[in-house]
């Protein structure tokens, strides 16, 4: 068994284990009900907290300071119908946080559902609606003040090699056409499965946009529209 | 009986043409914003002017709204071709007259901004103009007993949030409303143009109006005057990040702006005449927005007229509302400190 396989099987017993430990303890479980978790990791095991060290493409070091990710507009279906959606409401990821972000979905454990989808960033709706509260609120620092608009997600990193700084700020947002960065997730899923967890893997993310895209990005614009690309392929669902 | 009728048309005409030029000219469109029940209330109107009175918003508590934004001047920055800010700190840009925001569906010389409630933001976190930040500013009002009390008085309780701020901002800037000028009395059958007013109305009409559109004298778009840009600022190209927008700024209007001087973008010519001459040249780059094919030149009577007819947007019953300026009364009465 090579070093690659081992560090797969590695990181799926670990979000198992997780994954587990997590279902023992959920609020979701105590009142049974369906639940979605999303957490970060590096493509080996997931990041329990932040920072988080990471080799980069270029072979320095740096350390993952911040993920932050909006996502809404969580649709549950079976056979094609909409079995359950959470409406309005808005989750935010903020790894200064916690590790996880854990979602009660509104159906019983019970309830048959083969498609889960979700849409990271905020609602385009909601974006020329004037000022909003909880995470909404841009006090939590996920809102353009320069221009108006909600920064979608924000991956930011330290370099820990003085002889290369490579730090990365991307901070992702745009609404409106050409440089609307909002994306679907979408997986079918067991219809039995009771809790949904996906995870970002930043290493993937990193190394998929590595000298594509500049090691700033900070406003809506065609880096930013690959850079969703990217993000949007790396949450991945762990059946 | 030709002659009976025709003076029966004559005086038709005489008698419906104001009425007609109301509904021709003088029709405001719906206002875009609905406030809400706590957005209309005084208390809370006195609470946005309070915020914008106050340089509590500005990293060292310096410099306010109205700082750069002056309600003699119709609420911008008199005699500075662009705003400074804090530690004397140079903007970029003129800043734009403040009123009949309810009708705005974007602000700022680019259409930065897309709501009302959010334009504070910009201000408030621009090194240029008062570098601060949310968390910041929010945690200086929760610190100040005068606003705990001011909050307190239109939310029923003391918290503090942006989202709480930003709509009080929205209830007082909204109330500035300029609908009180002669050019409003006259199509409200109050009062007349004179004969030049009217040669420059006509004018107006004929040249301007594609862009100054009436009542409002604005069509909130973004266009390019034909002014030399001197490639330092883009404008709604900076924020679209289209070629074609580039050199793009929004139209601004023109009621009161005989007291919003200087003018253009980025200020760089201070008087009124000397804004219509740039028009009345009657030539353009090819850059210029197709409607400045309107602009067809004008001679020295024609600019003179025009002048006049500019002049009757005036509207000084708005320039020296005591209601819309620095609220002693209010902070008086609350009787508190920061």
């Amino acid at each position: 068994m090579n070093k690659r396989s081992l560090n797969a099987k590695f990181f799926r017993v670990s979000l198992k284990v997780l994954l587990f430990l997590w279902v023992l303890d959920s609020e979701a479980v105590a009142q049974d009900k369906k639940s979605l978790q999303l957490m970060a990791s590096d493509g080996i095991k997931p990041i329990l907290s932040f920072p988080h060290r990471l080799s980069l493409p270029n072979e320095s070091d740096c350390q993952v300071v911040t993920l932050r990710f909006y996502l809404h507009e969580i649709l549950l279906k079976h056979e094609g119908r909409l079995v359950w959606t959470s409406g309005n409401s808005h989750y935010l990821f903020d790894s200064s946080v916690a590790s996880t972000l854990d979602i009660p979905l509104g159906v019983s454990a019970a309830t048959r559902v083969d498609e889960i989808s979700f849409v990271i960033g905020v609602d385009s709706a909601l974006q020329v609606n004037g000022a909003h509260s909880g995470v909404l609120d841009p006090i939590q620092g996920m809102y353009w003040t320069w221009q108006s608009g909600y920064i979608h997600w924000k991956l930011e990193t330290e370099s820990l090699d003085s002889a290369s700084d490579s730090s990365l700020t991307w901070h992702v947002g745009g609404y409106r056409a050409p440089y609307n960065s909002l994306r679907v997730i979408r997986y079918a899923v067991n219809t039995a499965s009771t809790n949904y967890l996906f995870t970002v893997d930043i290493r993937r993310l990193i190394n998929d946009v590595w000298g594509r895209v500049p090691l700033s990005v900070m406003s809506p614009s065609a880096h930013a529209m690959k850079l969703a690309d990217s993000f949007q392929s790396c949450i991945q669902w762990q059946d | 009986m030709a002659g009976l009728t025709r003076i029966f048309t004559v005086l038709t005409v005489i008698i419906l043409l104001p009425a007609l030029m109301i509904v021709e000219s003088g029709q405001w469109p719906e206002r875009i914003y609905n406030l809400s029940e706590v957005q209309k209330r005084q208390a809370c109107i006195d609470l946005g002017r309070a915020l914008f009175y106050d340089p509590i918003l500005s990293r060292d508590s310096t410099v306010s709204c109205s700082s750069c934004h002056s309600s003699y001047v119709a609420f911008t920055h008199v005699d500075h071709a662009v705003s400074h800010g804090i530690d004397d700190r140079i903007g970029r840009r003129n800043a734009p007259a403040l009123m009949n925001l309810a009708w705005s569906n974007s602000f700022m010389w680019d259409g930065a901004i897309n709501h009302l409630d959010m334009q504070p933001l910009a201000p408030i976190s621009n090194p240029l103009e008062m570098d601060s930040s949310l968390p910041t500013v929010i945690q200086k009002l929760q610190d100040s007993q005068l606003y705990r009390t001011l909050f307190s008085r239109v939310y029923g309780d003391s918290l503090i949030t942006s989202e709480r701020m930003l709509k009080a901002f929205s209830a007082f800037l909204i109330t500035l409303e300029s609908r009180s000028s002669k050019y409003d009395h006259v199509h409200a059958g109050e009062e007349q143009f004179t004969e030049q007013e009217s040669r420059g109305y006509a004018l107006f009409k004929d040249q301007c109006n594609a862009c100054h559109t009436e009542p409002l004298f604005t069509n909130q778009s973004f266009r390019n005057n034909g002014i030399d840009l001197n490639g330092r600022d883009y404008g709604r190209g900076e924020i679209t990040g289209n070629a074609t927008d580039s050199g793009l700024f929004k139209v601004p209007t023109l009621r009161n702006v005989y007291y919003s001087r200087p003018y253009l973008h980025d200020g760089r010519i201070s008087k009124l005449s000397d804004v219509i001459g740039h028009y009345a040249s009657g030539r353009f780059p090819q850059t210029a927005s197709m409607e400045m094919n309107n602009v067809s030149g004008m001679n020295e009577q024609q600019r003179v007229d025009l002048m006049a007819f500019l002049l009757t947007l005036s509207d000084s019953a708005f320039v020296f509302d005591k209601r819309f300026q620095y609220p002693f009364k209010l902070f008086e009465t609350v009787g508190v400190q920061h």
